[in-house]
């Protein structure tokens, strides 16, 4: 976690330096569109989220030099985009919904049918534990990160996470967790 | 906090789901969303503009109605009475020497000509330096 005011980003997104926009989407726009997929489940969501994002950071931008946590707060403003455009969806009508469907299925992810069970799986997780392994995984946030995003402890933001590996493990076949070759530890993502 | 002393099923799954493919963003999204914010930055740049313009006008237009007011307020007509005996000396006799002018005028005249007789000496530019004319003398060689 940084310092108050010490990263110079923060400095040059409240001074409203085009460069500084930039910077900051090329250090979190990969991390914030792996964790709003997971949220949304289609990518023409997941980057309309990201946009809303960097569309309200420009707006309120005299407010980011007061900020404690350029992750949590990037990540908890993605995560309310990503509620008002799931929201947005469900309000669709269903003949507007189908014509969606039609064009752009629910992203398929790569990587064979075990990637898709994995995702099955993952689909069928309960929303806050999709959402913290989301926020973990694909967001690279610490636990204590993920509690000041979604409003929990950093303990339960653990014990959810937990809970949803072990429920992942669970539903995917006997004999498949597991099964791949063995690599290096998950790298947490170094504080910011 | 971080370490949760998984088992090794469940780190090997975390890995899985690291791993697994990655979506990264499209080059046109990073166009349209630093697009999207340079153009959010003109248009702050220029309400900015336009509302420093809103206030100096609005500045001026207070400063122009004090003004207005002000001067609105002020009565520079002669209050009968002010004058002293000297200006009512000087009226009266402007009033003999010219029936037609008005007495208001005779009075008006007479506060000039008071005024100048008060009024300090001072030198002429083209006089040598120590000599003084005075001021209220009509002098028909003043350039």
């Amino acid at each position: 976690m940084s310092p108050r005011g010490a990263d110079p980003l923060l400095a040059g997104l409240a001074a409203g330096r085009e460069e500084a926009f930039a910077a900051l989407y090329d250090r979190y726009a990969g991390r914030m569109l792996r964790a709003a997929l997971g949220w949304l489940g289609r990518r023409e969501d997941a980057e309309d989220a990201v946009q809303e994002v960097f569309t309200g950071l420009v707006r309120s931008r005299r407010k980011l030099a007061g900020v404690n946590d350029l992750a949590a707060y990037l990540f908890t403003a993605l995560r309310r985009a990503a509620g008002r455009i799931a929201e947005r969806r469900s309000r669709e009508p269903a003949a507007s919904e189908a014509a969606r469907q039609a064009i752009q299925p629910a992203d398929r992810p790569p990587g064979g049918p075990r990637a898709e069970r994995l995702d099955r799986a993952l689909r069928a997780l309960s929303p806050e534990q999709r959402e913290v392994i989301a926020l973990k995984i694909d967001g690279g946030l610490t636990f204590g990160q993920i509690a000041e995003v979604t409003g929990v402890s950093p303990n339960t933001a653990a014990s959810r996470y937990r809970y949803a590996l072990e429920k992942l493990r669970a539903s995917l076949p006997a004999g498949e967790v597991g099964a791949g070759k063995p690599s290096a530890k998950v790298p947490h993502v170094a504080e910011d | 906090m971080d370490n949760l002393n998984l088992s090794p099923e469940l780190e090997q799954l975390e890995r899985e789901l690291a791993e697994r493919a990655r979506e990264e963003p499209a080059a046109a999204l990073r166009a349209r969303v630093i697009g999207n914010v340079q153009s959010e930055l003109r248009q702050q740049r220029r309400q900015a503009g336009w509302a420093f313009a809103v206030a100096a006008a609005a500045a001026a237009l207070v400063w122009i109605n004090l003004s207005l007011t002000a001067s609105r307020a002020t009565d520079y007509r002669l209050a009968p009475g002010d004058q002293s005996a000297a200006v009512d000396s000087l009226a009266s006799q402007i009033g003999e020497l010219l029936p037609e002018v008005s007495r208001r005028e005779a009075v008006r005249q007479a506060v000039l000509l008071e005024s100048g007789s008060k009024l300090a000496w001072c030198p002429r530019p083209d006089t040598a330096p120590g000599v003084l004319r005075p001021f209220n003398r009509l002098d028909h060689n003043l350039p």
